[in-house]
């Protein structure tokens, strides 16, 4: 099943009729073996959604290679290149279904007049480090205050304290993917530069708060 | 909402790892099928592609990709 070359493998997917059909055959195949790995720990295959998602997900995978055919370039298997976007359409759908219910108003409502305050229910009994670390939050607040736009507290709230995955993220505030990772780069960026800027180092941060 | 001290350190770790030029989710996508088979091949990818490492280190959407792949790869390629 897995013996074409990429150059048999393209020309069986560009060709008519007979031979296209059975290399999509055999990709349904190749699917269909691969996708209990990719999606152990997410959908078990004795889920009772399982087929249906496998099915849903091998289907618009096939749609997608034919169509980006063009875009294969060779630096991989091309059985690797077609189980990478079976695993990008699978976990898209699963995070979508996960995280349907959840909007980002939800998870920003008790936010107070403070931007972003951080709890302080794991700080330490010793007055001279609790201090130190209260300090240290308070100038964290500041700089994400001061240096983050709206939309970055958003979705640093959302993705990064409550682990919404960035696509859903990125959903819910009319944005690519793409975009919503390079506002998350920005953001930090310019907290490295503020930080830098007010001498303080991670490794310092870090330190008050204790290992681990 | 409140940032619960250890979310505040795993922010501060990335931080702390913050380049000035990452690639994208886009960019990473386009080489994941090479990276994964180049980790399943046991190479040195911090070396070969640290920007796409680097990359998933920082995002979780990737990493998970990169995760459910590379179980693939290893089940059913095991020559690669």
């Amino acid at each position: 099943m897995n013996t074409r070359t990429n150059a048999e493998w393209l020309a069986d997917l560009r060709a008519e009729a007979n031979a296209r059909a059975m290399a999509l055959t055999d990709l349904r195949a190749i699917i269909a073996t691969g996708l209990p790995y990719a999606l152990s720990g997410w959908l078990a295959p004795s889920d009772p959604q399982f087929d249906a998602l496998a099915e849903d997900v091998t289907q618009e995978t096939l749609v997608k290679v034919l169509a980006h055919l063009d875009s294969f370039q060779g630096r991989s298997q091309l059985t690797t290149w077609v189980q990478k976007i079976a695993v990008r359409v699978a976990l898209s759908e699963l995070r979508r279904r996960r995280w349907k219910d959840v909007s980002l108003d939800s998870l920003m409502t008790d936010e107070g007049e403070e931007p972003m305050p951080v709890t302080q229910s794991n700080v330490t009994p010793d007055p001279a480090r609790a201090v130190e670390q209260s300090e240290m939050l308070a100038m964290i607040q500041r700089m994400i205050a001061e240096e983050l736009t709206e939309k970055q507290r958003i979705a640093i709230v959302a993705a990064r304290i409550n682990e919404m995955p960035i696509e859903q993220v990125a959903q819910q505030m009319g944005m690519e993917r793409n975009a919503l990772y390079k506002l998350l780069h920005d953001a930090r960026v310019r907290l490295k530069k503020r930080m830098e800027r007010e001498g303080l180092t991670p490794e310092e941060v870090l330190a008050a708060f204790g290992s681990g | 909402m409140q940032i619960p001290i250890d979310k505040l350190k795993t922010m501060v770790r990335g931080i702390a790892r913050t380049q000035e030029i990452e690639y994208s989710c886009d960019d990473v996508y386009q080489l994941l099928d090479e990276f994964t088979e180049a980790v399943a091949q046991g190479k040195d990818v911090a070396k070969l592609m640290p920007l796409v490492q680097q990359h998933i280190e920082m995002c979780p959407d990737c990493r998970e990709e990169f995760e459910a792949l590379l179980r693939v790869v290893r089940a059913t390629h095991p020559g690669v």
